[in-house]
C-alpha cells in the first residue's frame, strides 16, 4: 500500500515536471489574448456568451490560433467608461497581450481603442456599435467582428419605406447609441420617401414610457421605430401592447429590442419585425454546427453575441495564417484580417476599409420567444464609415 | 394636443407620482425615524421585485406571492436590523453610508449568483389584465390603475398609523432629529399628550429620559418650560444649545 503511494506520488512529480518542462518551452510560442469584457453587472450575460464564442473556435480549431497555443489575460471591464483605459493599458503594457478583444459597451471600447491606437496594438471589438469606433475613430489596428448602430437601423428605414409605410414616429434613449440608430433609420427612411413626424428620447436608462404611449396615441402615424434594449425594452413592448397600440400602430425597431428578452415579456412581442445581422431559424450548416456545439459545450442556446465572440477569434484565426502564425508580424496579421472572408454562423461577411463587417441584415419576426428569419432585407449592407480616412 | 391626451397625460404623472410615493416612503420613514441613511434602498426595492419573480414562478400566481413575500420581506429586513443596522443607530452618516453601499455591492452579486444575469417579467394577474378604452388607438391598462389604488390606500393608511394610533405615537416619540438627538418639542409634547398618559410606557420613559439629559446638557428650564406652554416650540431661540461634540454621543 505504502509502496503505491509512493510510486503515485513519483509518477504526479514526474508528470509535473514534464509539464513545467513543456509549458516553459512553449511560452514564447504561445498567442496571448487579452479580453476584457463585463463579466458583472447589466451587461455580464453578453460579455459571458462572447467569451464562450471565442473559446468555442479555438477549442474547435484544437486549442490554437495560428498554430499556437493560446493563452489568455482576462479583466472584467465593469462596463466602466471611467475605468476603461488602465483596464485597456494593464493589458497592454503588463500582460504584453497580442490581440485585445472588448468590448460590449461603446463608452469603454472607445477608450480601448484610443489605447490600441496609441499602443499600436491589434484591437477587435466583439459587440460594441458605436459608428465612431469604425468612422472617424477608425484605426489600421483596430477591428470589428459584430455591427455598427447604423447598419440594422439602416436596413429597417429602408425595408419601411419599401413597403410604404408614409409616417413614423420614434422613440429612444437619449445616448449615442440609440441617436445613431434612430439616424441611421431617418436617413434612409427619409431617402425612400416616408417622413418621420417626431423624435421622442427619454433619458437612459429610464422606463416610464407611458406618456410616449400618450403622445402616440395622439399622433397616430402609420408605425413606430424604437431602440431599446435589455430590461427596458421588455418593459416598452409590454406597455406597447398594454396600451393597446399593438393592434393599431405596429412597431419596429432593430433585433436589439427583442433579443434575449422575450420571456419577461410574456406574449407581448410576438408578431414583433425587428432586423439584425444575426436570426433564428437559419438554415446553413455553419449555423447549425455551431449551435450544437455551442449548447453541448455550455447547456445554453448561444445568442448573436456568442456569434460575435466566435467570429472575433474567426478574423484573428485568419490573420495570424496569413502571417504564418507569428503574432509580432503585425502588418501581415492586418492584412490577413483585412482580405479574409469569415465563414460566420450569420452568413459570410467581409471586412469593410475601416474595419467593420459588410453583412447580410435579416427581417426577423417573433414567433413563439424566437427571432425567425423571414428574408434579407439587406444584403451585403456596409456602413459608410463617414469620416474614416483609412 | 388635444384636451383628451391632455387629461390622459395628467393620469400618467398623477400614476406616476403615487408609485414614486410608494417608494419613496419607505426611504424616508428609514430615515426620519431611525436616523438611518439608507443608499441600498433600490436595492431593497430590487429584491422585493425579485421576490415576486421567484414566489410568482414558484407559486404561479402573483396574490400568492404578495402574500408570501411580505412576512418574508419582514423577517429579512428584521434579520438585518438585528445584524446590521442596530449598530449603526449611534454612529455617524457616514458609516451608514458606508455599510449601506458594500450592502448594495453584496446583494447585486448575490443576484446575479441567485437568479442570473437574465431578463425576467412577472405575468400580469388574470383579474387585472384588462384595459380601458380611452380614445379610439389609445386605452388604459387596468393594472396601473389598481397600483395607483393601492398607493391610495398605503398612503391613507400610513397617515392613519403614524398620526392617529398609539404605535404611530412611539414612532414619533422616537423620531430624532438629523443629529441624532430627539427634538425636544416633541418630547414634550408627547408628554404633555393626552393620550400619551394612556401609557405608552416604553416610549414615555425613553422621552422623560432624552428630556433629562437635555436639560443636563445645558438647555436652559426656562426654554424647556417656556417651550411646553408654548406647545410646539417652533422659534429659532429654542434649540438646547450643545456643544457639536456631544451629537456624537448616545
Amino acid at each position: 500500500m505504502e509502496k503505491k503511494i509512493f510510486a503515485a506520488r513519483n509518477f504526479v512529480l514526474a508528470t509535473a515536471l514534464v509539464v513545467a518542462g513543456l509549458s516553459s518551452a512553449h511560452a514564447e510560442d504561445k498567442v496571448k489574448v487579452g479580453l476584457m469584457l463585463p463579466y458583472t453587472g447589466t451587461y455580464a450575460a453578453l460579455g459571458n456568451a462572447i467569451t464562450n464564442g471565442f473559446k468555442q473556435f479555438v477549442e474547435e480549431n484544437g486549442g490554437k490560433l495560428g498554430g499556437r497555443e493560446v493563452e489568455y489575460a482576462v479583466v472584467d471591464d465593469e462596463s466602466n467608461p471611467a475605468k476603461a483605459t488602465e483596464n485597456a493599458k494593464k493589458l497592454v503594457s503588463r500582460e504584453k497581450v497580442d490581440v485585445l478583444v472588448g468590448t460590449v459597451h461603446s463608452g469603454v471600447a472607445l477608450a480601448m481603442a484610443k489605447v490600441a491606437r496609441d499602443t499600436k496594438t491589434l484591437m477587435i471589438i466583439p459587440n460594441a456599435g458605436a459608428n465612431d469606433l469604425t468612422g472617424p475613430l477608425c484605426s489600421p489596428y483596430v477591428f470589428r467582428s459584430s455591427f455598427s448602430a447604423w447598419q440594422p437601423s439602416y436596413a429597417m428605414g429602408e425595408a419601411l419605406a419599401k413597403k410604404g409605410v408614409k409616417n413614423v414616429a420614434t422613440v429612444t434613449w437619449k445616448y449615442s447609441f440609440g441617436e445613431e440608430s434612430v439616424a441611421g433609420f431617418k436617413e434612409a427612411f427619409e431617402k425612400g420617401g416616408g417622413k418621420v413626424v417626431k423624435d421622442m428620447t427619454l433619458p437612459f436608462p429610464n422606463v416610464e414610457f407611458q406618456p410616449f404611449l400618450t403622445e402616440i396615441a395622439s399622433l397616430k402615424p402609420d408605425a413606430v421605430f424604437v431602440f431599446f434594449a435589455g430590461a427596458g425594452a421588455a418593459k416598452f413592448v409590454s406597455d406597447y401592447a398594454a396600451a393597446g397600440l399593438k393592434s393599431s400602430i405596429p412597431l419596429y425597431g432593430p433585433g436589439f429590442l427583442t433579443d434575449g428578452n422575450l420571456g419577461a415579456m410574456g406574449g407581448a412581442g410576438e408578431g414583433l419585425m425587428t432586423t439584425l445581422h444575426y436570426a433564428d431559424g437559419l438554415t446553413t450548416e455553419k449555423d447549425k454546427a455551431f449551435r450544437t456545439k455551442y449548447a453541448q459545450l455550455y447547456k445554453i442556446q448561444p445568442d448573436v453575441y456568442a456569434v460575435q465572440g466566435y467570429d472575433a477569434a474567426q478574423m484573428y484565426e485568419a490573420g495570424l495564417k496569413a502571417a504564418g502564425g507569428d503574432p509580432a508580424k503585425q502588418e501581415a496579421v492586418i492584412k490577413g484580417m483585412e482580405s479574409a472572408k469569415i465563414d460566420s454562423p450569420r452568413g459570410a461577411f467581409t471586412l469593410s476599409k475601416a474595419h467593420n463587417p459588410v453583412q447580410d441584415i435579416y427581417m426577423r419576426e417573433v414567433k413563439s420567444d424566437q427571432n425567425v428569419v423571414i428574408e434579407v432585407v439587406s444584403k451585403g449592407l456596409e456602413d459608410p464609415a463617414r469620416g474614416c480616412k483609412l | 394636443m388635444d384636451f383628451a391626451s391632455f387629461l390622459i397625460q395628467t393620469l400618467n404623472s398623477l400614476q406616476y407620482g403615487l408609485l414614486l410615493f410608494l417608494v419613496a416612503s419607505g426611504l424616508t420613514l428609514v430615515f426620519g425615524i431611525m436616523g438611518i441613511i439608507n443608499l441600498a434602498h433600490g436595492s431593497f426595492y430590487m429584491i422585493g421585485a425579485y421576490l415576486a419573480f421567484v414566489l410568482t414562478s414558484a407559486t404561479g400566481s402573483l396574490v400568492a406571492a404578495i402574500a408570501l413575500g411580505i412576512p418574508l420581506a419582514l423577517a429579512f429586513g428584521a434579520f438585518l436590523e438585528w445584524a446590521l443596522f442596530a449598530h449603526l443607530y449611534k454612529r455617524d452618516h457616514l458609516e451608514q453610508v458606508l455599510l449601506t453601499y458594500g450592502l448594495i455591492l453584496i446583494f447585486e452579486q448575490l443576484r446575479s449568483l441567485l437568479v442570473g444575469d437574465d431578463v425576467h417579467g412577472v405575468a400580469i394577474p388574470d383579474f387585472l389584465d384588462a384595459s380601458i378604452q380611452l380614445t379610439e388607438v389609445m386605452s388604459y391598462p387596468v393594472y396601473r390603475l389598481a397600483i395607483s389604488v393601492v398607493c391610495i390606500v398605503l398612503a391613507v393608511a400610513l397617515y392613519y398609523v403614524i398620526q392617529r394610533t398609539r404605535l404611530g405615537m412611539m414612532i414619533r416619540a422616537g423620531n430624532d432629529d438629523e443629529h441624532g438627538q430627539p427634538r425636544a418639542d416633541h418630547l414634550l409634547r408627547d408628554r404633555g399628550h393626552r393620550r400619551h398618559r394612556l401609557g405608552v410606557g416604553r416610549a414615555r420613559r425613553r422621552a422623560d429620559r432624552r428630556l433629562r439629559r437635555h436639560l443636563r446638557q445645558g438647555a436652559h428650564p426656562r426654554t424647556v418650560r417656556h417651550r411646553r406652554v408654548c406647545g410646539d416650540g417652533g422659534g429659532p431661540a429654542v434649540a438646547p444649545r450643545r456643544h457639536p461634540q456631544e451629537r456624537l454621543r448616545p
